[in-house]
């Protein structure tokens, strides 16, 4: 069920990059929503499956920035590699450490995948201003991030049913925070 | 079951590198088709935003494309106005040039004195059906016979149109009605308060007007006819002899003299005014004169407020006197 609303949400947050956000861009940058979704995966499901979804945000990313085959979904595996050890190990869940979690995790791809598909073209001046992009781009995902989080937060409980406790899954790791 | 999602991470973890070696390594045909898949699969989103956006773009451009066409068309009538008087002014000047071609330019320096009469206009508002039907019976003023008033003082017996200027406001016999440069009708008869006026649609109207054509030179007028009302809405122009160009379209503008009237009620604004345009043009075989039909530029039912001419002893003349 988790998984299935994540794949629309990863569907409908598809089209919104595709043929909004470029309308939107702020200051020069614009926010990564399809990275947005291997968060959400990484924060909702706490299992292994996030590897799965590692695999479909790259193929996504790969897709629509015409990028070498394989490229996305072999930085995107590491990077939700290392995000899930260091979840499973520090129990993450307030909002500022998902927040940081996610400025981190967008910058680290902005730049990287850049690299990865434009290394040629790429000189030092070029990586400092890469580098400047991919922060402004990292900061707008984040916050973006965090708006989605706290409107899935509201209407998770605005809905009678409790769809978070339907959800749960129990075979991963406990909270040791109360709320 | 901490071991086994452990090994279960390894196991997913390895399945996505060894997906993304696979994509590296095999051939881009294979590689673009799983990414053409991708692309299938957004289409139909794609295509469903893309038509919100185009319905979101019509409903917003529609209000600004109907503003967009006013503003045009204001600005059109706008130039034709200001055409049309630079057409009239070329001609005023090409008929001076004309006359200083007959005549000589004077050795001697001239000054151009101050005319004794000039035209001076003044506003009038049309009386309605109701207005008039309260002046008849009586209720508008609520004076009697003892203070002079009678249903002469406003021109009621007649069933012309009536304007709100009378004999207090220097209104005579024989004054043109313009509405902008159009002509609309004459002064027929001067109340104390109202006075009523022949419309150029009126049988009764009979005035002096000229057919202008379009030449090479500009704008030229032909000689003098007369323009009669038929009585259904248009007019008639008379007198044009067969030598004369006419082509449907053409505008008619007052002629030089007006026959109809004395001198001293001649126009004196300088300038050939609006009658209308030709929309009918006939020379029957062996006829004398044209027969020509000419739209009014302007109804009467569509105005509320008319200018009339009326000639004044120049006030400048009076001061230096």
């Amino acid at each position: 069920m988790k998984f299935f609303c994540l794949l629309i949400l990863c569907y409908l947050l598809m089209i919104v990059q595709i043929s909004i956000v470029p309308g939107e861009i702020v200051a020069g940058s614009r926010p990564n929503l399809i990275l947005l979704i291997l968060c959400f995966a990484l924060f909702w499901h706490r299992d292994a499956k996030v590897f799965l979804w590692a695999i479909i945000v790259g193929l996504i990313c790969e897709t629509f920035d015409s990028a070498i085959p394989g490229t996305g979904i072999l930085l995107l595996t590491c990077l939700i590699w290392m995000a899930y050890r260091f979840q499973t190990h520090f129990q993450i869940r307030s909002l500022f450490n998902r927040f940081i979690l996610m400025a981190v995790m967008a910058f680290l791809f902005g730049i990287l995948f850049q690299m990865l598909n434009q290394w040629d073209a790429k000189t030092l001046s070029d990586l400092n201003s890469l580098a400047q992009q991919s922060a402004g781009n990292a900061l707008y995902t984040a916050v973006v991030g965090v708006g989605l989080l706290t409107a899935f937060n509201i209407i998770w409980r605005l809905i009678p049913v409790n769809v978070k406790q339907n959800l749960r899954n129990k075979t991963v790791y406990e909270s040791r925070f109360t709320h | 079951m901490k071991r086994e999602t452990h090994s279960s991470e390894i196991k997913l973890v390895l399945f996505a590198i060894l997906t993304a070696v696979c994509l590296y390594v095999v051939p881009s045909a294979y590689s673009d088709r799983v990414f053409n898949l991708i692309r299938d699969a957004a289409k139909p989103g794609l295509v469903l935003v893309q038509q919100f956006k185009d319905w979101q773009f019509q409903s917003d451009e529609k209000p600004s494309q109907h503003v967009l066409v006013e503003q045009l068309e204001a600005k059109l009538l706008e130039k034709t106005l200001e055409a049309r008087r630079l057409e009239l002014q070329a001609l005023q000047l090409a008929d001076q040039l004309q006359t200083l071609k007959q005549t000589g330019v004077p050795s001697y320096q001239t000054q151009s004195g101050e005319r004794l009469l000039v035209p001076d206009v003044v506003e009038a508002q049309l009386l309605g059906e109701s207005s008039i039907a309260l002046l008849k019976e009586g209720r508008l003023l609520n004076q009697g016979r003892e203070q002079g008033i009678s249903e002469s003082s406003f021109v009621l017996q007649s069933d012309l149109p009536l304007i709100d200027l009378g004999v207090g406001q220097g209104i005579k016999v024989g004054y043109s009605l313009y509405a902008g440069q159009a002509v609309i009708g004459k002064i027929n008869e001067v109340g104390r308060w109202t006075s009523s006026f022949i419309p150029i649609t009126s049988v009764k109207y009979r005035g002096s007007a000229r057919i202008a054509r379009n030449t090479d030179q500009g704008l030229q007028l032909g000689t003098d006819g007369i323009l009669v009302g038929t009585g259904e809405g248009k007019c008639q122009l008379l007198q044009i002899s067969p030598t004369e160009s006419i082509q449907v379209g053409q505008e008619v503008y007052t002629g030089e003299v007006d026959r109809e009237l004395p001198l001293s009620m001649q126009s004196t604004l300088g300038q050939p005014m609006f009658y209308g345009r030709v929309i009918e043009a006939e020379l029957p075989r062996g006829a004398p004169y044209w027969k020509i039909i000419v739209e009014p530029v302007v109804e009467l039912s569509e105005i509320k407020q008319v200018n009339v001419l009326r000639q004044i002893i120049n006030p400048r003349r009076m001061l230096t006197n």
